[in-house]
């Protein structure tokens, strides 16, 4: 055990860091407030993408064959915690590089490895993941999207829901029924889908906090050619479950990043608004850091595991539902410490703006419920409950 | 970077594990404490990380064993003094009268005799007297111990302690009993033979808390004491006494919790109740989910924490211990409470030994402070400069 930088890792971290410094501009919102949508400004985050991608910080694990760096998640975890630190936003291709990109290196065709792959890394193409559906939310085998075979080409019809940055995406990665006499897991394919193709509707969500970062994706007889599949026909669910488990890899340390920005701006809120010295303030203060720190070196312990046995340990099962609770309680914190009925300043509006985003943690990517059934079947042993 | 125990490690913990399911470990107290030693637990080479993994193995058997008073409280400063660790120690740091926490005694320790705590840095006499007459306090300048309140227990010219210290654990089981006095330079640590004092445990007859883990008033009168650590290092071996204390708290809880919660997981998988496994409904199982959360960050924060008391000093070291004692306290109780609620009526008897366990989580979530005394003290850490 030794929890320092290794001398590698030690000068990875110092060279980020110096680039960091130069490369992050520096955005605040009314009042020295942070910006209240991450993406507000979308043509900053281009442009950070693509010096990302020049600096050669786009991939980090991603084999070098195809365009990565080829380090291991543990480079990937300080990359995660310096953008943090240095409170970068992030590559517009969050879910390209984090999940589709990772899946078609996996499961992909040389030719959409050669095509997707490096369009990915620049941020050319932008993904979202069109897995979720009116009817098929936590129970995904539920899909009723269709992908009907018509000589070389696949036509699609259906909705999909929930898919976040649809906003900006181009192409999704969509999960369809292609063989309608099989049931649940069987008989689903996982699809490249351009966006811009003709049948293709995309209509934003206005979600509780006035924004729209997730939309409800349309598909009305929507051509796709057959080598648009990835991996093979009939064989999505596996394509899809080997999406997700990218998700768990790193994730943990996407979510604790964020988490960390929150904490020091948590505590620059408290000093500002004079509320640092009531007892209970610091004693809710304390307890959000111990919350922060946990999730931290579990990811961290997770991330040993991994590298010794090439699956994270069973403990970072519980990272994103204990992520999720942190950052609600951290958020309604934050605007009980604002108070009053005065006239909103930028921090007010900042915080009242995460903290009705917040409720959507305990949901998106696996609500809280579904999260604690897999950790009492898999991990404790328990009957299946539903 | 590598949170990963090493093979040896790995080996430590899993011996723990097997002897200590081994019924002979709380049979008779003198074997197992010859058993322990056998086993290298009191070896010098034994890091903060291989201690906590132990610590945590002790807890999960609930072991009556003075092992932790012995390598925690006052093995740091043994060692200090180049004295062996060996026979059954404790530490008695509270005194009626003095500073209730170690916390406090640590702070005390960083104050030479006398209160003033603008002669912190002076270490001699006579800087000490020279910074008392600038603030035109003079009443103390080189008088030892007797008349400032110090830790609450003084030094007689002689060497001998007369004092009454409380809330001493595991003082029946001990033969080495170390002691925070005040010195003329301020405080120090001292060594005292447990049979020339008088050890009365507190609740006894059933009463305490958790009566594997009592702990007792013990009455000095004039007894002899050797110098173990002078008043310009006392400081430095509390601030780690605390620290190992407070790290290996945090592992043994976590063991504490995670045996609670491997009952209640074993449990719901089997009792059945309207035909089926009470694991089976979620409203018994999602409690166990969240508790299983909970341990593991708190195992988490607790291996950090150990290791962080052999490789950090200062408000660093501090940051980590108080953070994983705030986890590991809050998740050993609610572990055992779910626990306890999960057997139903049964879980609420004598004959399930559940309250045992929940018993010695309350003892570790209130030692030398509550757990709000915890996070009130890593508030400090984290908003004042």
């Amino acid at each position: 055990m030794d929890l320092r930088d290794s001398a590698e890792e030690a000068e990875f971290r110092a060279g980020l860091r110096a680039w960091l410094a130069g490369a992050v501009p520096v955005t605040t919102g009314p009042d020295g407030a942070p910006p209240q949508d991450r993406w507000g400004d979308i043509e900053a985050v281009r442009s950070y993408t693509r010096a990302l991608h020049d600096a050669g910080y786009a991939g980090l694990t991603w084999p070098a064959e195809h365009g990565g760096r080829g380090l291991s998640p543990a480079y990937q975890a300080i990359y995660l915690e310096e953008t943090a630190r240095a409170e970068a936003t992030e590559h517009i291709g969050v879910i390209g590089l984090g999940m589709v990109g990772p899946t078609i290196i996996a499961c992909g065709s040389p030719e959409q490895r050669a095509w997707y792959l490096p369009r990915i890394l620049t941020g050319e193409i932008i993904f979202c993941q069109g897995f979720s559906e009116p009817e098929a939310g936590s129970d995904l085998s539920a899909v009723r999207t269709v992908a009907r075979r018509d000589g070389d080409e696949l036509v699609v019809t259906g909705r999909k829901v929930w898919s976040s940055y649809a906003h900006l995406a181009d192409h999704c990665l969509l999960l369809a029924r292609t063989d309608p006499e099989q049931r649940r897991h069987r008989g689903l394919s996982c699809l490249l889908v351009d966006l811009r193709s003709a049948g293709v509707t995309v209509r934003p969500i206005r979600q509780m906090t006035g924004e729209a970062e997730f939309a409800e994706i349309e598909f009305d007889e929507v051509r796709v050619p057959l080598d648009a599949v990835v991996g093979a026909l009939d064989d999505g669910w596996r394509v899809a479950m080997t999406t997700l488990a990218h998700e768990r890899g790193t994730f943990g340390f996407t979510l604790t990043a964020r988490l960390d920005v929150a904490f020091r701006r948590l505590v620059a809120t408290a000093k500002a608004r004079g509320r640092d010295t009531d007892p209970l303030v610091r004693d809710q203060i304390a307890a959000r850091y111990v919350e922060l720190e946990g999730l931290r070196w579990t990811n961290r312990r997770g991330l040993a595991a991994l590298a010794r046995t090439g699956v994270p340990g069973p403990e970072t099962s519980v990272i994103k539902l204990r992520w999720s609770q942190a950052h609600q309680r951290l958020t309604t914190l934050a605007v009980h410490l604002l108070g009053g009925d005065a006239e909103p300043d930028g921090w007010d509006r900042y915080w009242r703006h995460q903290m009705l985003r917040s409720r959507a943690n305990t949901i998106e990517g696996g609500t809280s419920e579904v999260l604690r059934n897999l950790v009492a079947e898999r991990v404790l042993g328990l009957p299946r409950s539903y | 970077m590598d949170f990963a125990l090493t093979g040896e490690q790995e080996a430590l913990r899993d011996t723990a594990a097997k002897y200590l399911a081994d019924d002979r470990s709380t049979a008779d107290g003198r074997v197992a404490w010859t058993e322990i030693a056998d086993l290298g637990w009191l070896d010098a080479e034994l890091g903060t990380v291989e201690l906590a993994l132990l610590a945590e193995q002790l807890g999960w058997a609930r072991s009556p064993s003075p092992w932790w008073t012995t390598v925690s409280l006052a093995g740091p400063a043994l060692r200090a003094a180049g004295r062996p660790v060996a026979r059954p120690a404790t530490l008695a740091w509270a005194w009626e009268n003095g500073p209730g926490t170690l916390a406090e005694v640590v702070a005390a320790a960083r104050r030479p005799t006398g209160t003033d705590p603008t002669a912190t840095a002076a270490r001699s006499p006579g800087a000490a007297a020279a910074a008392r007459s600038l603030t035109g306090d003079v009443a103390h300048a080189g008088t030892p111990s007797t008349d400032n309140p110090g830790v609450g227990c003084a030094v007689a010219v002689d060497g001998t302690l007369t004092g009454r210290a409380i809330r001493v654990p595991h003082a029946v089981d001990a033969v080495d009993l170390v002691v925070a006095v005040t010195g003329a330079y301020g405080v120090e640590l001292r060594l005292v033979d447990t049979a020339v004092v008088r050890a009365t445990p507190a609740g006894a007859g059933g009463q305490a808390l958790d009566p594997s883990r009592a702990v007792s008033t013990v009455e000095l009168t004039g007894v002899p004491s050797t110098l173990l650590v002078a008043a310009d290092a006392a400081a430095d071996v509390l601030a780690l006494t605390r620290r190992r204390a407070l790290a290996l708290l945090a592992a043994e809880a976590v063991g504490v919790g995670a045996r609670a919660l491997a009952w209640a997981g074993a449990y719901a998988a089997t009792r059945t109740q309207f035909g089926a496994p009470i694991g089976a409904n979620q409203a018994v199982a999602h409690p166990l989910a969240e508790c299983y959360g909970q341990v593991e960050t708190a195992r988490s924060l607790a291996y950090r924490a150990a290791w962080t008391v052999d490789e950090e000093t200062g408000r660093v070291a501090d940051r980590a211990v108080l953070t994983a004692n705030v986890a590991a306290r809050e998740a050993a109780l609610n572990a055992c409470e779910v626990a306890i609620q999960t057997y139903g009526g049964s879980g609420f008897t004598w004959e399930q030994p559940l309250h045992h366990w929940y018993r010695r989580a309350w003892w570790l979530a209130t030692f030398d402070g509550t757990v709000a005394d915890a996070r009130a003290e890593l508030a400090g850490l984290l908003l004042d400069d």
